[in-house]
């Protein structure tokens, strides 16, 4: 079974949406449901983590997302070179 | 009650496999029955341990500077405060290591990995700067021979490379020791508790305002793999052996973070190196096309996590440090170890060229997957009772410290670069070495002991992830008990003034000093809160999706990328050899024309005719023109020849000379 085949790529991707959004929902439940749940880190200077609900998976996209970006479109671009370039 | 390093047992088989006493599969299990003695002896050093001190020069022959007059003697023997947790996974390492290697029938190389191991563990031990150098040195020593073991094809040149980088951040770290010791008044003890509250060397280290502190640091920082310094690491780790790597990826860099948490916990520069390395190795290992060398960016990434949690500097970060680094070392290990199982069995190690292996190499996959999962920090193993510390942390000393948001943007870089594990070990590495595309390759999974080793790391990564298990064990001995502010007041009304760390002689409150919630309430760290699974596991899951998003993005290419190393690898020798060569080439060249083409061409003009007369008698008697010029040429000018390397000991000479008319 070659896994690069995009049917298996694209059933890995929906059901790691599916988990992701039923872990969301659950967050989103226990945020509502059960106050002591929740304890934003440093909330005199920003409550950025409150609705973890949203920042966790938030952060995990986009920081890999751009991450990835990053490297392979700018910094790629200036430093990659073919892997024969340190050979006399 | 032992009285001696653990580690000097494996020196000492390193010392007995070097003999040619014993045939070679006789030598892997001499190295592996040490490693299991010292690693029964460093559990014996849990309850205490004897002295013993080398005394080099007593206090009658020695002078100031050094000890002000007491002489000089190395403590060998200090429990340090993170001396049980790193001596204990460091020697467990040195054991599975060496049951790794005990097919590979390399006896420079084992010779090397016993020597490395052993002084690695007799760092952990020192309770001073100078014999923290000469295992230091050691280390050094064996480590290089591992790699110049290598077997690949670069391996050499890899390891060469590797020495000279590492004795240079020897010479560099000895310099800093030496700065320091000669200054009056000053000890070399290393003091066992790093975040007591009179430690004079600690804070002259921290504070870092002497060039001896900072020369220090760079030593220490080029072992740790810091980014411009640390680009050996990615170099040399991927030539060794396939067993060589594993030994490689535990010692260098978590005896380095040692050092950093002895001597520098709480510099806030720390806090930032941390941070890039972090960033850095992500960026590099997505680049990555050979697995070894993204696994080697990805323990850049992973000790950017300890250093700076070292620069945050509480006990909670201290041992947030020393538990990431047990786990770490576990996973690290057990991670290289698949890889190199890969690289026995097939010969490749480019993501281009594999694929696929999961369909015959059954346990190797399971192995790699379990490790890349505990990388990743997943519940219910290792890694998730571990990496939480250091951000918590980093979260607490936010809501006490001067200056906020140094810690508020570490802990957020904290968070994103744990999503991002994923990039590199965490779904990248299973993902393209043994899925991906089909390759075609249907290798066996490695020998009996090679899968062993990797079973019982994998059985102790998910162990040590299991609820209670973690504080039954690895917080046992930790530096500190871990404690973690109570959630169940809240924090959000307490005021800056009501946070005072402990005074420090000049009544200055440093940021970095133990933080003091006496008025909170502190209760035990315990890393299980639905709070803390449920966010954890949506984290990953989301940067998951995001990895397989851009899986089109990933996919690798014959490409390496440049790094710090160019500099001597490419710039300087080129430099040398079309600038500076040719400029030195040139006196000589001129130096030839006066005193040979010069005369010669005089002695053609002069001579001309009765040369001419002769040649005619020559040509008469049969001889060739051109001969008989040579022959004459020759007897009337002498050929001197004046190699570079005279030229440039010219030139030095007529340097010194100028300069010291000054």
């Amino acid at each position: 079974m070659d896994c690069s085949d995009p049917k298996i790529v694209s059933s890995i991707k929906r059901i790691c949406l599916i988990l992701l959004l039923v872990l969301i929902l659950v967050d989103l439940l226990l945020f509502l449901v059960y106050p002591p749940y929740v304890h934003p880190h440093f909330e005199e200077y920003t409550s950025i983590d409150k609705y973890s609900f949203v920042f966790y998976p938030l952060v995990g996209l986009l920081a890999c997302c751009l991450l990835v970006v990053v490297s392979v479109k700018i910094i790629g671009q200036v430093l990659e070179r073919k892997d024969t370039y340190y050979d006399d | 009650m032992i009285n001696f390093p653990p580690g000097l047992i494996l020196i000492a088989a390193s010392l007995l496999v070097a003999l040619p006493l014993v045939k070679g599969s006789a030598k892997a299990l001499i190295g592996l029955l040490s490693a299991v003695a010292c690693l029964i002896c460093v559990f014996l050093t849990y309850g205490g341990v004897g002295a013993c001190s080398v005394t080099l020069i007593d206090s009658v022959a020695l002078a100031a500077p050094f000890g002000g007059g007491d002489g000089l003697s190395l403590q060998l023997m200090q429990l340090n405060a993170p001396t049980r947790i790193f001596a204990t996974i460091f020697s467990l390492m040195a054991c599975m290591g060496l049951l790794f290697a005990l097919n590979q029938g390399r006896p420079v190389e084992l010779c090397g990995a016993l020597l490395y191991a052993g002084a690695a563990i007799c760092v952990t031990y020192v309770g001073d700067l100078l014999s923290l150098f000469i295992f230091w040195e050691l280390m050094a020593v064996g480590s290089t021979l591992v790699v110049l073991d290598g077997g690949q094809n670069k391996s050499s040149q890899a390891g060469l490379r590797y020495a000279a980088v590492h004795f240079l951040g020897g010479v560099l770290l000895m310099a800093g020791i030496i700065w320091y010791g000669a200054m009056e008044g000053n000890s070399l003890l290393l003091p066992a508790d790093p975040l007591a509250a009179d430690n004079a060397l600690v804070a002259f280290a921290t504070a870092l305002e002497d060039p001896a502190a900072w020369l220090m640091l760079i030593g220490v920082l080029i072992n740790a793999g810091a980014p411009l310094l640390g680009a050996w690491l990615p170099d040399a780790y991927p030539e060794a052996s396939p067993s060589g790597t594993v030994f490689l990826s535990a010692f260098t860099t978590k005896t380095a973070v040692f050092v950093l948490m002895m001597l520098f916990a709480g510099a806030d520069i720390l806090i930032w190196i941390g941070i890039i390395m972090a960033i850095y190795g992500i960026v590099y290992a997505v680049l990555e096309n050979d697995m070894r060398r993204m696994l080697a960016y990805s323990i850049i990434n992973q000790v950017g996590f300890m250093v700076c949690a070292v620069g945050i500097g509480t006990q909670l970060a201290l041992c947030g440090v020393a538990a990431h680094a047990f786990v770490h070392i576990m996973y690290k290990a057990l991670l290289m170890m698949s890889a190199g199982s890969v690289l026995y069995m097939t010969g490749k190690r480019k993501c281009t060229e594999l694929g696929g292996l999961y369909q015959s190499m059954r346990w190797t996959t399971i192995c790699g997957i379990i490790g890349a999962v505990a990388s990743l920090a997943v519940p219910l193993t290792a890694g998730f009772a571990t990496k939480s510390m250091i951000t918590t942390a980093a979260a607490e000393s936010a809501s006490v410290a001067d200056d906020p948001w140094t810690y508020i943007i570490a802990w957020f870089v904290l968070i994103a670069a744990s999503a991002a594990v994923c990039l590199h070990s965490g779904i990248k590495y299973p993902w393209f070495v043994f899925f991906q595309k089909d390759s075609g390759m249907r290798p066996a999974d490695p020998p009996w002991n090679m899968k062993w080793a990797m079973v019982i790391f994998a059985v102790l990564c998910i162990g040590f992830g299991l609820p209670g298990v973690p504080k039954a064990s690895i917080y046992q001995i930790l530096p500190y008990t871990p404690m973690k502010v109570s959630h169940e007041h809240g924090h959000a009304d307490h005021t800056q003034d009501e946070y005072a760390g402990p005074a420090q002689a000049d009544g200055q409150v440093s940021a970095g000093a133990v933080v003091d919630h006496g008025y909170a309430e502190l209760v035990p760290y315990s890393t299980w809160s639905w709070n803390h699974v449920i966010t954890q596991c949506a984290l990953l899951l989301a940067s998951a999706l995001a990895f397989f998003l851009l899986l089109g993005l990933l996919k690798r290419t014959l490409t390496i990328t440049l790094d710090s190393d160019w500099v001597y690898r490419k710039l300087l020798p080129q430099t040398w050899w079309r600038v500076v060569v040719p400029l030195l080439r040139w006196p000589g060249k001129l130096h030839n024309f006066i005193l040979e083409q010069l005369p010669s061409r005089v002695a053609r003009a002069v001579f001309a005719r009765r040369i001419e007369h002769q040649v005619q008698k020559e040509i008469e008697l049969g001889g060739s023109k051109y001969q008989l010029l040579f022959k004459m040429m020759s007897n009337r000018t002498r050929q001197w020849a004046v190699g570079g390397a005279m030229i440039v000991i010219t030139a030095m000479l007529l340097l010194y000379v100028v300069v010291n008319l000054f």
